[in-house]
């Protein structure tokens, strides 16, 4: 019987990897965060909000997002959309994402343990 | 705003430089009220939503981005090895000074207060020490890994590399070189108070003069045991050292036997209370000094056959 721990470590490790393709997928609109975390469930996609937030704030201070306040709402919302930086960036990652793909496809189809299709 | 909200974020924020504080609160502050929403909500469910956020620190940690490390990673290993070594050191000097303050001192009769004493004197200070040690050796690493450059870090030479451990190398224990320092030293030592204060019936002006000498071979013993330490296995430098660290200690045991060091008035002193002539007490102790020197030279040229093919083992025995 395989370790699920181990299991589970490796799969959100597989998974790290792929997550700031999928926030920032989500950001050629602006949207707050709670309203990303919750898209990103929905999508099947889900992500920690303590992981998040941070990620966030972090692909800010790195200029890859750009954030605006909402102060009009009941409470004040951050909104977070790509920045021009940021998009040449999601398209580098998505070209990327895609050779990345393509190459595992063909590996793990010639790998004798691949479900049948 | 709720307090228990508030509590969290202060949780978070100290946690960070302080240049980040507001703003990272600010968002948290906005990100907790959109999960908790806009209808009233009890303590419990409040502290749920907190919960799902994940402990302080390590939000913190997430919120900062970076891994921050007293040693760094990279140096972990070196850092471990130091520290074995540097604690073996500090435990042999703490016990052989402990030691030699205990008999240099005058001691008290009685038992326990002795035991006390002694106890006090041989491991007091250890603890003390090893934390000094253990304080001085991680600032030393600190700043190694603080003032080398990640990209020096990263450059390495093949002269860099260790040599390659023969099959075949014999291990030195850490443990045993720590007491064979313990013991040769403290001996060592022993031996000089004993021979400078006056040892009764022996010659004080042959005995005397191997006082520098018998430093020599404390000075000896150290050095060896630091070599030893230093590799770790029998190699020819370790065998080497070993081989005239025995040579030079038969050579002074044979002439310090062999000088005529006993006070003939011993004799006269045994022979008064037993029944033997002065000549066949005399005749005696120079049967068990030969015998003496002979052991000596067996057990040290043992001693040195053993590290010599040690050696020969690990240099010559290329499968």
């Amino acid at each position: 019987m395989i370790d699920e721990t181990l299991v589970s470590n490796l799969v959100s490790e597989l998974r790290r990897g792929t997550q700031i393709l999928a926030v920032l997928a989500q950001l050629s609109t602006g949207k707050y965060g709670y309203a990303l975390l919750q898209d990103l469930a929905d999508q099947g996609a889900p992500i920690e909000a303590g992981t998040l937030y941070p990620l966030l704030r972090r692909l800010e201070t790195q200029g890859i997002l750009s954030s605006t306040w909402d102060t009009q709402e009941s409470r004040p919302r951050k909104y977070y959309t790509l920045s021009p930086q940021g998009k040449e960036l999601y398209t580098r990652l998505i070209a990327e994402w895609t050779t990345l793909r393509t190459t595992l496809d063909r590996i793990l189809s010639e790998e004798p343990y691949a479900p049948t299709h | 705003m709720h307090p228990h909200i508030e509590r969290y974020i202060y949780a978070v924020t100290k946690r960070l430089p302080q240049a980040q504080r507001e703003e990272v609160a600010n968002d948290l502050r906005a990100n907790i009220a959109d999960m908790i929403g806009d209808t009233p909500k009890t303590d419990a469910e409040i502290l749920e939503t907190l919960r799902n956020l994940g402990h302080p620190r390590v939000l913190a940690n997430n919120y900062r981005g970076k891994e921050r490390t007293v040693v760094a990673p990279e140096y972990y290993d070196d850092y471990l090895n130091v520290l074995k070594v540097v604690a073996t050191i500090v435990v042999v000097v703490n016990v052989v000074t402990g030691i030699i303050s205990i008999l240099t001192t005058s001691l008290p009769t009685d038992f326990v207060v002795l035991l006390e004493t002694i106890f006090e004197n041989v491991f007091g200070s250890i603890w003390e020490s090893l934390l000094m040690a253990f304080a001085w050796t991680t600032i030393g690493f600190w700043i190694a890994g603080a003032v080398g450059s990640k990209q020096h870090r990263d450059e390495w030479k093949i002269s860099d590399l260790p040599e390659l451990p023969h099959p075949n190398s014999v291990k030195i224990s850490r443990v045993g070189v720590a007491f064979e320092l313990i013991f040769g030293v403290s001996f060592g030592i022993i031996g000089l108070i004993l021979i400078n204060n006056g040892i009764p019936y022996l010659k004080a002006d042959v005995v005397q003069p191997f006082i520098p000498f018998v430093m020599i071979a404390i000075g000896l013993d150290v050095v060896v045991g630091l070599i030893k330490l230093a590799y770790g296995t029998w190699n020819a430098p370790v065998s080497i050292a070993t081989f005239f660290h025995h040579l030079y200690e038969t050579v002074l045991g044979v002439y310090f036997l062999r000088s005529d060091f006993l006070d003939p008035s011993l004799y006269q002193l045994i022979a008064d209370h037993s029944e033997f002539s002065v000549m066949e007490v005399q005749n005696g102790f120079s049967t068990a000094i030969t015998v003496l020197i002979w052991l000596m030279i067996i057990g040290n040229s043992i001693e040195v056959i053993t590290a010599i093919s040690k050696a020969i083992k690990v240099t010559f025995n290329k499968n």
